[in-house]
């Protein structure tokens, strides 16, 4: 090392004097722009900003689902990285240009002829699942220009309706996740068969390493239903499961437990509970299973895995805090962020944050914050949260997509809200709709087409056409359940 | 219960200048600290740091007396994921104004907390050089740091190419 005491003459800089290791360190304290902006200065810093130590660090600093890698950072390039890292950027700043008039890029995918039913993104919006009219499943790489469908379950004989889960396992350095898939087959003779079954997906990786398309392995039927209907939602978590069953004779079901890896035929577990004439629930990872009821929110406790049946006397759930005294609500998917779990409500034209600090599970506190009116939104459509993104169908607005802001300490949400963007007009010709925030996607399924917006302006190229498929992700996986 | 009395360590920077520390103080440093570990007697002769200059030194120990008893961070430098995460680019109020020293200074006492091995005071170090840096256009940049621009005007169109939507941002 040089002796630095020396005055610096005025030519030389005693920034780019510094050993790289140090200026590697200064630009990973640096916002991404601020990243770009270094690197316009000189070749020194021009090379320092490419360095794979500096996007390591800028991407592990993120929380996880802000980016959603899908493998472990120690496998991606730099230039990697650095996209995943900017792209989250430019979601952000396409986000502002959409509210500015710009309209987002648009395009629609083939379905090859078939008529869609269903539709189900993965966390990170690289991956959509498909399911058609006759109960078949495929799932679309959406980074792939050509964005074909790849089979995942074949077509059945009869027409079905099909509702699909998935649950990310964020403890896994390989995306991998729970899918499920609650088939309803309409037949002409005889009543409805309704099955649920899951499976476990992962990745399937090129030979440099890269995720090139999924794979599953069946782990279990949950429950067969013999009546007329169909799941209006099914929500899977770990190893509980949530759903709602509407019949043909009005009737409400919810079903709510835990489901186990089945062998030999064996059934999963089932458990139903009547109708609660509760549509607003949601299922938290910790197996808890949310829901509003006109005056409060509340918990129905995980469920033991030795109750085969309960009864709705049974079936008391924790009162947390009085929530707001309406009939209708719509609660979203919740989202997990550093172990606390957030979700929105809304109620009567507002919109309410919610947060659940994990540190009390049996005391929840919930923060409730009015956001700004949210018109006309229909409770009966899904409402969905992504970060700090949130998607909401009403009848006056069509789709809408609003940023909201949290706090940095996550204790609330921040009452600041963005002005609205409108996806969609508000035409009823679509049924199933997608956000997800690390892409900047959203996708909706309308008739005999999906259409896939981005606001993001950058995307993943999949550049490696030519591939050969070499396997599954190495067994590393840190939890089997949660 | 009564403190061990301190041993007092002497170090000589590359100006002859010469301090006598507190151990505990001194420890902060982890290349003093292994230093004192490898030798088992009292010495008398003053360790030389011929790396760092007196007045640099002087600032180090200001630093190190201020947090001293604080929990050296752990010998690993890959930190977990969440640790990472949870580093905020925050600087306490002491360390502020600690900190605030004209650019010469600043980058001496970045040097100097490389080579003692100083982690907390180098992060420190170059947080601030990175808040200078935020912010700034790169002829802003350029300025403060006394960088030359070296780069062609081919690669400079092409550089400017590479990430026009973050422009103006």
């Amino acid at each position: 090392m040089e002796v630095t005491s020396q005055a610096p003459t005025s030519l030389k800089s005693i920034l780019l004097s510094c050993p790289t290791e140090l200026l590697v360190e200064v630009v990973k304290n640096l916002p991404c722009l601020d990243i770009l902006r270094a690197r316009k200065t000189c070749k020194h810093l021009y090379e320092i900003t490419k360095s794979l130590e500096v996007w390591r660090h800028v991407v592990v600093q993120e929380p996880r689902q802000k980016l959603w890698l899908e493998r472990p950072v120690d496998t991606y390039t730099s230039e990697e990285l650095e996209l995943l890292a900017l792209r989250r950027v430019s979601v952000e700043i396409g986000y502002d240009n959409l509210v500015q008039g710009v309209r987002p890029h648009q395009h629609t995918i083939s379905t090859i002829g078939r008529a869609v039913e269903s539709t189900k993104l993965v966390p990170g919006g690289r991956w959509l699942f498909v399911a058609t009219t006759r109960g078949g499943i495929f799932y679309y790489d959406l980074d792939d220009k050509e964005c074909i469908p790849h089979p995942f379950i074949p077509d059945q004989s009869t027409l079905c309706k099909t509702a699909m889960a998935i649950d990310v396992d964020i403890s896994s350095p390989y995306l991998k996740f729970n899918f499920a898939a609650g088939v309803t087959e309409q037949t002409l003779f005889h009543n409805a068969k309704t099955r649920v079954q899951v499976w476990e997906v992962t990745l399937l990786l090129d030979d440099h390493g890269r995720g090139i398309g999924l794979q599953g392995e069946y782990l279990a039927t949950i429950e067969e239903v013999h009546r007329d209907g169909f799941f209006s939602r099914f929500m899977l978590s770990g190893r509980h499961y949530a759903s709602i069953f509407f019949g043909t004779d009005d009737s409400m079901d919810l079903g709510f437990g835990p489901w186990k890896i089945v062998h030999d035929g064996e059934r999963g577990y089932q458990q139903r509970i009547g109708d609660t004439g509760n549509r607003a629930l949601s299922l938290l990872p910790n197996g808890r299973l949310f829901f509003l009821t006109k005056s409060r929110g509340s918990f129905y406790p995980p469920i033991s895995e030795d109750l085969l049946v309960i009864s709705n006397d049974d079936w008391n759930p924790i009162d947390c805090r009085p929530l707001v005294g309406v009939e209708e609500h719509s609660l979203s998917n919740p989202i997990t962020h550093e172990g606390s779990f957030r979700f929105v409500v809304l109620a009567r034209d507002i919109l309410h944050g919610i947060i659940i600090d994990p540190q009390e599970p049996d005391l929840p506190k919930i923060q409730v914050v009015p956001i700004a009116p949210f018109l006309n939104v229909d409770p009966n459509r899904p409402l969905l949260l992504s970060d700090n993104f949130v998607l909401s169908w009403s009848s006056d607005d069509g789709l809408v997509l609003r940023r909201i802001m949290w706090k940095p300490d996550f204790t609330s949400p921040h009452v600041r809200l963005h002005p609205r963007e409108r996806m969609h007009g508000p035409s009823r010709h679509f049924s199933t709709y997608h956000l997800d925030s690390a892409s900047g996607r959203v996708v909706i399924q309308r008739e005999k087409e999906i259409l896939v917006q981005s606001f993001a302006f950058l995307s993943l190229p999949r550049a490696y056409k030519h591939w050969n498929v070499v396997g599954k992700p190495p067994r590393i996986f840190g939890k089997e359940t949660r | 219960m009564a403190a061990p009395a301190t041993q007092q360590i002497k170090i000589r920077c590359n100006d002859e200048k010469e301090f006598t520390v507190d151990r505990d103080v001194l420890e902060r440093s982890v290349l003093i600290k292994n230093m004192l570990e490898d030798v088992t007697e009292q010495q008398d002769a003053p360790i030389p740091l011929p790396n760092v200059s007196g007045p640099v030194m002087a600032k180090v120990l200001e630093y190190c007396t201020h947090h001293r008893g604080e929990p050296l961070p752990s010998a690993d430098t890959e930190q977990s994921q969440d640790e990472t995460r949870k580093r905020t680019t925050d600087i306490s109020e002491w360390d502020q104004k600690f900190i605030t020293v004209d650019q010469e200074m600043l980058f001496e006492i970045i040097l100097a907390a490389n080579y003692l091995d100083i982690k907390s005071l180098l992060d420190v170090g170059c947080k601030t050089v990175a808040n200078m840096i935020k912010g700034k256009t790169p002829e802003e940049i350029r300025k403060l740091f006394n960088i030359v621009n070296d780069f062609t005007p081919e690669e400079e169109a092409q550089i400017k190419k590479e990430n026009e939507w973050a422009e103006d941002r």
